[in-house]
């Protein structure tokens, strides 16, 4: 019956579409009848019996193929289906059958195992010439065959021609040696052969990707662009091999809408970027987006750009649900280079850069430095520094005994070097593909180095990525695939953390001791540093991460069973090694001179001896690993008008820090995709998977999402508008998707042991030693995992096949958020505070991408590309006392990680004051901590309007550290040889209040702690009381009045940041030809070469509230990029 | 790997971790928790002075005030820079309730281990332990926050109701009576002594009875005891937090208290360190610096409440020595004491300098060495000689524990083998924040040869709490409040003299007595006249020692004292000469609040728990 249904709707089909008819008749075959039936018993002398009276041709067929399980293969035009004929069908083989029908038509038939192919015979007049009879094979790369595909000989009409059977396989008898093949088929390029003499063809049809068949890279799989319902964003991994940078993650910002992130440091090895899909949603746990590389977690930043196929950002519920708990801050999927048949293709690329830091904050001298001090000493007897002392540092008189000290230019050099090349080979036959790619990297760093030692202490990272992807086809059905890369990082660096050294730079006053003296001895003060020989003088470590990435994958494909039917079975497992070596050494202190003897020697002993040789010892070896299974069933294929797209998966995966044991993930997803006409589509996703943080019966969860697309473009009153608007997609996806990672707590429902919680000791001597065991984290039995809702509605627009428009506009709203209740007393006496579910947070954004590409004309094109992204996020519910709760002490209604401190109103003045230097009756007091107010002091908002400025005045004042708005736009331009690209990013909505500590405002260190920045004149002075000014009020000693935080101190920090300037040259053919390369390309490339923002202390976008951290870095960089 | 493919994937392996239930199942851990429930103690040395900060607070130590910029958060406190929220290490808010919790938690599941070694016996002792720890740490929050949130016995399950723990304070005398049977009962339950050395440092009936002492002699004091100033602070319901009625029972209470431990501790052979000469007599100078280098089970029967955790030599000595030493030793060298208390000693006739018969003199210097009868050498290098010739004759026929207190310019620096050089850019003085500000650096609990330049400390040193000494002047003092009569002033004087005896100076009589008198100095047969020599006492005798801080304020005084509140003065370590130098000059100014009497409690807390009141004066 069903097959009948089936016929029916011949007669409407264009032929082309006939072997899909074929093809599910032959899925539901396989399933209802040939499961019992072995295939070899029916092959000739199979009989039919049954009576029947005048059947129309299409009923004939009709009943062979139910009657005979067989297939009939035709072409609607070959065959006059509704002739009305009269044939004995009773016991005859399908053949005798077959010779009645056809008897006297033009008719001619084959049979083949199951297969008949009807055929018209060839016309009278062809007959007389000679024909050659050729055969041949058609498959897809993947080495899948493919049915129903075109064969005909160009120029000739579709009827001449044939169409594959359901093994690819095609007879055709052609009259000339000279004619051509013409084989085409839906999705596929149309491959011409010229016959020549052979008569056997493997045609291997390459998919046409430039259609509406381009994959996109999705959970679990890919999915044709065209039916991609959910917020899913991709970019050419070239975009992200620009600069000089280590890490992956530092070329996201502004390139991908829909990701925010920023760059807090630029050290070497540290440098990795901050980064979010659409912002962050939870106030709890993790907030970074899962990422997977070849379908593993693994880290993005070590991955060389060279090794990347793909880079997908998934976005929203549909794209994500798969991932269950572990979807809900985005996804980003990298795929990893594999290879195409054909001859190696081999790329060389190598670069050289050199880079300084962006900004670096500028201090005074010595000199300046002592004079402020002494202008802000307020017991003019006590003056802390002699003029004969100020000027003898301002002339350079004894720079030993008077030392006037930039510490950031001593420990720093001006510039660095830093090197990456690589080297990919890619290609294959028939069966055995591969991708195989080396890069190498080099960076050094800006900390300086003492060039008399004889070992060197300076940064220097080398990272090597290896990588060799190699595809089998074992038999024509089953590909083996074998990824194996991995990486080591060697980074060699002082003895000292970075970060640690420009603290102590910063904190080092430029007065206290020169670096050196000039007798070769090292000053110091004990428990201060001597920032110079931190760096230079006390040994360097040496750090070594190794990673080791596999991945085998068996690929079955399944069209014994049906057509479009694949199974996969992947295993990876990972591991991770750090390893690392310090060798310290101690030089020898001396104390500060106190002045010189008779022979002008300096006057000072030595304060500790150092050591004589560099010391050794090992840093704690530190490993993970990771086993990753997965099983997955895919089903892919088009009826008609229908594309259908399904995905069923099992995966479990381990992972091993060294902690008491591995944690553990395991689930199911699967997706169903629907697709009408090219033009409606419909998706559902889901997963179900559990998290072993939770106990059993609050494990698992099902995380489901649906996702709607209208392709308006495709529809047929669109047609006439198809040169002006190429494209028009609408869609929309709701779905739930989960978080288990939450912040450190593992089986949220077991009370834990604390150990070593502070030792006593009791016994004459201390001998009974013990430990301190306390509770810990207290077990509740029915914790779960957040749960996320995401709305998602985007519209694609192309326009003039030039302009490609993306917007998506989202909400997700997040609950049950995984935290420690903070509203219950410290008295309560809670070892830490109890877990709960217990918090909602609503994230909304939009995301937005624009790229113009135009060939303007033989020698000029260009192209624009922009991107943006927004999100703000509002916490609607919190655990926070009930009457914070819409107070400007309350973080409810707001945005996670809200700013906080004291609104700043503006600065006192003289007016505000009465004769006895007593704050005005009616002014607000401040008891914030100084004891007393002065003019130029920060008056702060009485927020409370209890007439006292106390800490209780605190609240949250607006903005985030993080960005709500980050974007990137630039351009292309390519003139024959010469192509230039520049591209722009930047971040708003951002602030970060700055200083915090007793000594960031110009001479609160008194002179012990802290340098003072450049802009120090722009300050509050009683001879120029402008409230117009950077710095309140100084003083001799730290003022908790006006350092506190509040928002005189949040700065705005966006900027627009100038990326990327490319100049590049691609060598003519006639001279790449000499050196039989198949392209060359020279370029010079400028990066964060300069920089707009309101904030001019140091880079805004370092992570620092003193900016004394290590920078980011402005580079030129030369490379060439040969292609083999 | 297929074997993994299981339905209980995601179960937790059963393996060995540890949970509660095993921990009580094992001596070693059961005393594991033990030793947390006792570590929140605080440590008598470091603590005290820089993170609890009791001596910064007090009017004794002063260390160099822009130290501020590093590691000592409390300093900037005692310059009016002192907030509800301004951050404190000693944290007792937090951490205290958190012992608490463990003590009743280990009350409620400790149980005897027969096959273990731990008798039914022990654990009823442990059980006695947490009792009074307990009962020690909720005192510590009452005597820093005042009437706390107080639920004893409490332990807060994991389904908790949040209006079960937003908890109001307690009415002080309500928390301290309890207290006082808590720590009474426990003591009964514990012995005076343990025979075992392995067990000296638990808690003992002594030391439960020397901190209830303590406590009721801080309830009966004028801070709490009818005080008018907190006559409305009260809950939010209304019911009054502090008593403000005198009721001089509570000073019979705290003298009971005293006598009830002296009696016990006599009986428990606690006596007063004392160092005797050759010839018999005490040697105040050897007694009063060898008492913090001598340990219980050397002789130091005066520690009434040890502090045996020693592992931390940094807390328990190194960083208090490291600010008194001086930089050329790799020291800080800016940690001295207040001129106030430089003033407090007596002189060597035991009378104040105020007196005019205590032949005191500020103008000029000596002419003579003064030599005394001791084997003490910290003095001028050699035995015997406490000054030498050309000493400033303010430091001059002082007594004893002035000495050994304090470091002054000319005083000997046994570690450099010279005297100490205060002048501005002379050796010990280099005009920055590491010199000593005031002319002074601190000498009391100093190892005089304790060198951090080369690292060699005298590691074998007892700590404690409260010592004997403390206890006899807190029983003279209770006494004479308790009861206004001449035998309870003879009473009082008989402790006080017993540490005066100690300390080399004249001893106290109410009987007539020539001025010049070599053994007594008269005191007049009143209570203010014995409050008064009880309090001087008090302050030379337990100066830099953890007790100034909590003595002048439950004595309610420091609005009367000018360190306190004001000026602080000290010699002038700009001056580069003699002339320059020897001057009295303000090296810094302190501010004083009513507020500070009382610790705040944080804004967040206050918010979370609408029943909980903001300690006194600080809204």
């Amino acid at each position: 019956m069903i097959n009948h249904v089936i016929h029916s709707h011949n007669r409407v089909m264009k032929g082309y579409l006939l072997p899909i008819k074929s093809i599910f008749l032959f899925f539901l075959l396989s399933l209802f009848h040939t499961v019992s039936v072995s295939a070899t018993e029916f092959y000739t002398d199979y009989k039919i019996s049954s009576t029947q009276d005048e059947m129309t041709v299409l009923q004939v067929f009709n009943y062979i193929e139910k009657n005979g399980k067989y297939f009939i293969f035709y072409k609607d035009a070959a065959v006059d289906l509704n002739r009305k004929v009269r044939v004995n069908i009773v016991d005859k083989s399908p053949a005798e059958i077959l010779n009645a029908l056809f008897s006297g038509t033009d008719n001619s038939y084959v049979i083949k195992g199951r297969q008949i192919t009807v055929f018209k015979k060839p016309a009278p007049s062809q007959k007389k010439e000679k024909t050659i009879r050729v055969s041949g094979t058609v498959t897809d790369k993947e080495k899948a065959a493919l049915p129903g595909v075109n064969v005909k000989i160009s120029g000739e009409s579709n009827n001449a021609g044939t169409i594959t059977d359901l093994d690819g396989h095609f007879y055709l008898n052609i009259s000339d040696k000279n004619a051509i093949i013409e084989i085409s088929y839906i999705g596929f390029k149309t491959q011409k052969i010229r016959v020549g003499n052979a008569i056997n063809f493997d045609v291997i049809l390459e998919e046409d990707i430039s259609a509406l068949n381009e994959v996109v890279v999705t959970g679990y799989g890919t999915q044709k662009k065209v039916s991609i319902v959910g917020a899913i964003d991709n970019i050419a991994p070239s975009k992200l091999q620009v600069g000089s940078t280590r890490s992956l993650s530092n070329n996201l910002a502004g390139q991908i809408a829909g990701v925010i992130a920023v760059t807090r440091s630029g050290e070497p090895g540290y440098d990795n970027s901050n980064f979010w899909i659409r912002g962050i949603s939870t106030f709890s746990g993790t907030t970074t987006p899962l990422v997977l590389v070849d379908g593993i977690e693994r880290d993005l930043n070590n991955i060389d750009p060279a090794e990347i196929e793909s880079f997908s950002v998934l976005k929203d519920a549909s794209a994500t649900a798969m991932y269950g708990v572990r979807g809900a801050n985005g996804v980003i999927i990298i795929n990893t280079r594999r290879g195409q048949v054909g001859p190696p293709s081999v790329d060389v690329r190598v670069e050289h850069s050199i880079s300084e830091p962006t900004k670096l904050p500028g201090f005074i001298g010595g000199a300046d430095y002592m004079e402020l001090l002494n202008e802000l000493k307020e017991n003019k007897s006590q003056l802390p520094y002699s003029q004969e002392q100020i000027d003898k540092t301002r002339y350079g008189y004894d720079k030993d005994l008077y030392p006037d000290v930039n510490w950031i230019d001593q420990i720093t050099k001006n510039y660095a070097y830093s090197t990456r090349a690589n080297m990919s080979v890619a290609g294959g036959s028939d069966f055995l593909r591969y991708s195989l790619v080396a890069s190498l990297y080099n960076e050094q760093g800006i900390i300086a180095t003492d060039k008399t030692l004889p070992y060197n202490t300076g940064i220097n990272l080398n990272r090597y990525n290896m990588r060799a992807n190699v595809d089998l086809d074992i038999t024509k059905t089953t590909t083996m695939r074998l990824n194996v890369g991995g990486y080591m990082q060697n980074r060699h660096g002082p003895n000292h953390s970075i970060d640690d050294l420009f603290s102590q730079a910063f904190v080092t006053s430029p007065i206290v001791y020169p670096t050196r003296y000039s007798d070769g001895t090292i000053p110091l003060v004990s428990y201060r540093s001597n920032p110079w020989a931190t760096a230079t003088q006390s040994g360097y470590t040496v750090g070594i991460n190794t990673q080791l990435q596999s991945l085998i994958s068996l690929e079955q494909n399944l069209r014994m069973i049906t057509p479009g039917l694949k199974a996969k079975m992947s295993f990876s497992f990972d591991s991770y090694n750090y390893s690392g070596r310090i060798r310290a050494m101690n030089p020898s202190y001396y104390n500060v001179a106190t002045g010189r003897d008779a022979e002008g020697n300096l006057i000072h002993d030595i304060l500790s001896y150092g050591d004589d040789a560099l010391s050794f010892s090992n840093e704690s070896n530190y490993g993970t690993k990771r086993t990753y299974l997965e099983g997955t069933l895919t089903y892919n294929r088009t009826f008609g008008k229908n594309d259908i797209d399904a995905l069923f998966l099992y995966n479990q995966q381990s992972y091993d820090d060294g902690s008491v044991q591995p944690y553990r993930k395991q689930g199911f997803a699967g997706r169903l995709s629907y697709v009408y006409g090219g033009r409606y589509i419909g998706e559902f996703n889901f997963g179900y998977n559990g998290s072993e943080n939770f106990a059993k019966g609050k494990r698992f969860g099902f995380f489901p999402s649906i996702a709607l697309g209208w392709l308006v473009s495709e529809e047929h009153f669109m047609e006439k508008y198809k040169n002006t608007l190429n494209k028009l997609k609408l869609r929309a996806s709701y779905g739930k998707v989960g978080n288990d990672n939450i912040g450190g707590r593992r089986f949220a429902y077991i009370t834990t042991v604390y150990t070593g919680q502070g030792s006593y000791q009791w016994g004459d001597q201390g001998q009974i030693d013990r430990g301190g065991i306390t509770e810990g984290d207290i077990g509740v039995a029915d914790l779960t995992w957040e749960t996320a809702w995401k709305t998602n509605i985007g519209m694609e627009l192309g326009l003039w096949n030039a302009l490609e428009m993306q917007v998506d506009v989202f909400n997700e709203k997040r609950s049950n958020i995984f935290m420690q209740r903070s509203t219950i007393p410290t008295q309560t006496g809670f070892i830490t505070s109890p877990w709960a579910n217990y918090g909602k947070v609503t994230n909304k954004g939009v995301d937005a991408s624009l790229n113009y590409n135009t060939k303007i004309n033989k020698d000029w094109s260009a192209g624009l590309r922009s991107t943006f992204s927004y999100a703000i996020n509002k916490v609607t519910e919190k655990d926070e006392p009930i009457e914070r709760i819409g107070t400007y002490r309350g973080l409810t209604g707001r945005s996670m990680n809200t700013l906080w401190g004291l609104q700043a109103e503006r600065l006192f003045t003289k007016d505000d004051f009465d004769a006895n230097g007593n704050l005005k009756f009616g002014i607000p007091t401040q008891e914030v901590g100084a004891s007393t107010i002065r003019p130029g002091d920060i008056k702060y908002k009485d927020m409370d309007g209890d007439g006292k400025i106390t800490d209780a005045d605190e609240g949250y004042i607006g903005g985030t550290n993080d960005p709500r708005i980050v974007y990137g736009f630039g351009g292309n331009l390519v003139f024959r040889q010469w192509d230039l690209n520049i591209f722009f990013q930047g971040i708003a909505d951002t602030h970060r209040i700055i200083g915090g500590s007793s000594y960031f405002i110009p001479g609160s260190g008194q002179g012990l702690l802290g340098n003072i920045y450049d802009n120090y004149q722009d300050r509050w002075t009683e001879e120029n009381p402008s409230q117009d000014v950077f710095w309140p009020r100084l003083s001799e000693s730290p003022n908790k009045q006006n350092y506190r935080s509040s928002t005189w101190w949040k700065k705005d920090m966006s900027f627009l940041r100038c990326k990327t300037i490319e100049l590049g040259y691609t060598l003519p053919k006639n001279i790449i030809d000499k050196f039989h390369a198949k392209g060359v390309r020279l370029y010079l490339s400028g990066n964060n070469l300069f920089c707009f923002s309101k904030f001019k202390l140091w880079d805004p976008e370092l992570g620092s509230g003193d900016g004394l951290r290590y920078p980011p870095m402005r580079s030129l960089l030369m490379g060439i990029d040969v292609n083999f | 790997m297929f074997s993994l493919f299981s339905c209980n994937y995601l179960d937790k392996e059963p393996d060995t971790e540890l949970n509660m239930d095993m921990v009580y199942e094992n001596k070693t851990k059961v005393e594991d928790v033990l030793a947390y429930v006792y570590a929140g103690l605080p440590n008598p040395s470091k603590a005290w002075l820089n993170d609890i900060g009791w001596e910064i607070y007090g009017d004794d130590v002063t260390p160099s005030k822009r130290w501020q910029q590093w590691d000592w958060g409390n300093i900037p406190k005692i310059f009016g820079e002192w907030t509800p929220n301004t951050g404190w290490s000693g944290n007792f808010w937090a951490d205290y309730p958190k012992r608490i919790r463990e003590s009743y938690l280990f009350r409620k599941n400790v149980h005897a281990l027969p096959d273990s070694d731990l008798p039914q016996a022990e654990v009823d002792r442990m059980k006695a332990e947490c009792r009074f720890l307990a009962a020690y740490y909720w005192w510590g929050l009452t005597e820093t926050y005042g009437p706390i949130p107080f639920k004893p016995d409490y332990i807060a399950p994991s389904d908790f109701k949040l209006s079960d723990l937003l908890v109001g304070r307690t009415p002080f005398d309500d928390i301290v009576n309890y207290l006082d049977k808590e720590m009474l009962d426990a003591s009964k339950e514990l012995p005076a002594t343990y025979e075992n050395v392995e067990k000296y440092g638990r808690i003992t009936s002594i030391m439960c009875l020397t901190v209830r002492a303590k406590m009721l002699l801080f309830a009966a004091s004028p801070l709490v005891n009818g005080n008018d100033w907190y006559k409305n602070y009260t809950n939010k319901d209304g019911t009054p937090l502090f008593n403000s009625t005198y009721d001089p029972n509570k000073w019979v209470k705290a003298a009971d208290a005293c006598k009830l431990l002296l009696d016990e501790a006599e009986k428990a052979g606690h006596k007063l360190y004392t160092v005797y000469n050759a010839d018999g007599t005490v040697d105040p100078f050897m007694s009063t610096e060898n008492m913090f280098f001598t340990k219980y089970q050397e002789g130091n029967k005066e520690i009434l409440f040890p502090y045996t955790r020693t592992s931390d030599a940094n807390a328990n000595y190194k960083f208090y020595t490291l600010k008194a030493v001086t930089p050329e030793f790799g020291g800080g060298g800016g940690m001295g004491v207040y001129q106030g208390l430089v003033d407090a000693f007596f002189t060597d006739n035991g009378l104040p300098i105020k007196d005019p018969n205590s032949g005191y003199s500020e103008a000029g210097f000596s002419s003579e060495k003064e030599v005394r009868n001791t084997i003490w050498t910290e003095g001028t290098g050699k035995k015997g000689e406490v000054t030498d010739v050309g000493t400033y004759n303010m430091y001059c026929h002082r007594e004893p524990r002035f000495y050994t207190t304090v470091s002054y310019n000319g005083s000997w620096y046994a570690l450099a083998g010279r005297k100490f050089d205060f002048l501005k850019n002379h050796k010990d003085n280099g005009f920055t924040h590491d010199a000593p500000q005031n002319g002074y650096l601190v000498r009391k609990k100093i190892y005089p040869t304790d060198n951090p330049k080369t690292n060699s400390w005298k590691t074998s040193r007892p700590l404690w709490l409260y010592r004997l000494g403390g206890a006899y002047l807190d029983y003279a003092e209770a006494e004479n409040e308790a009861y206004d009569n001449g035998t309870a002033r003879a009473e009082a004087l008989k402790y006080l003299n017993m540490i005066r005896v100690r300390a080399g100076v004249r001893q106290y009589t109410t009987s007539a007595v020539a001025v010049n008198d070599p053994n007594y100095i008269h005191v007049d047969d009143t209570q203010d006249a014995v409050r008064k020599i009880v309090r001087m006492e008090r302050r030379v005798e337990l100066c830099c020692e953890g007790t100034r801080w909590e003595d002048i304020r439950r004595w309610r005084i420091i609005e009367e004292i000018p360190e306190m509140t004001g000026d602080n003065y000290g010699m002038n370590f700009a001056g580069s000469n003699a002339g320059e130098f020897y001057q009295r000059v303000v090296f810094q100014t302190r501010v004083w609040k009513k507020a500070y009497y009382w610790f705040p409690i944080y804004v967040d807390e206050v918010e979370k728990n609408p029943n909980l009141v903001q300690s006194p004066f600080w809204n």
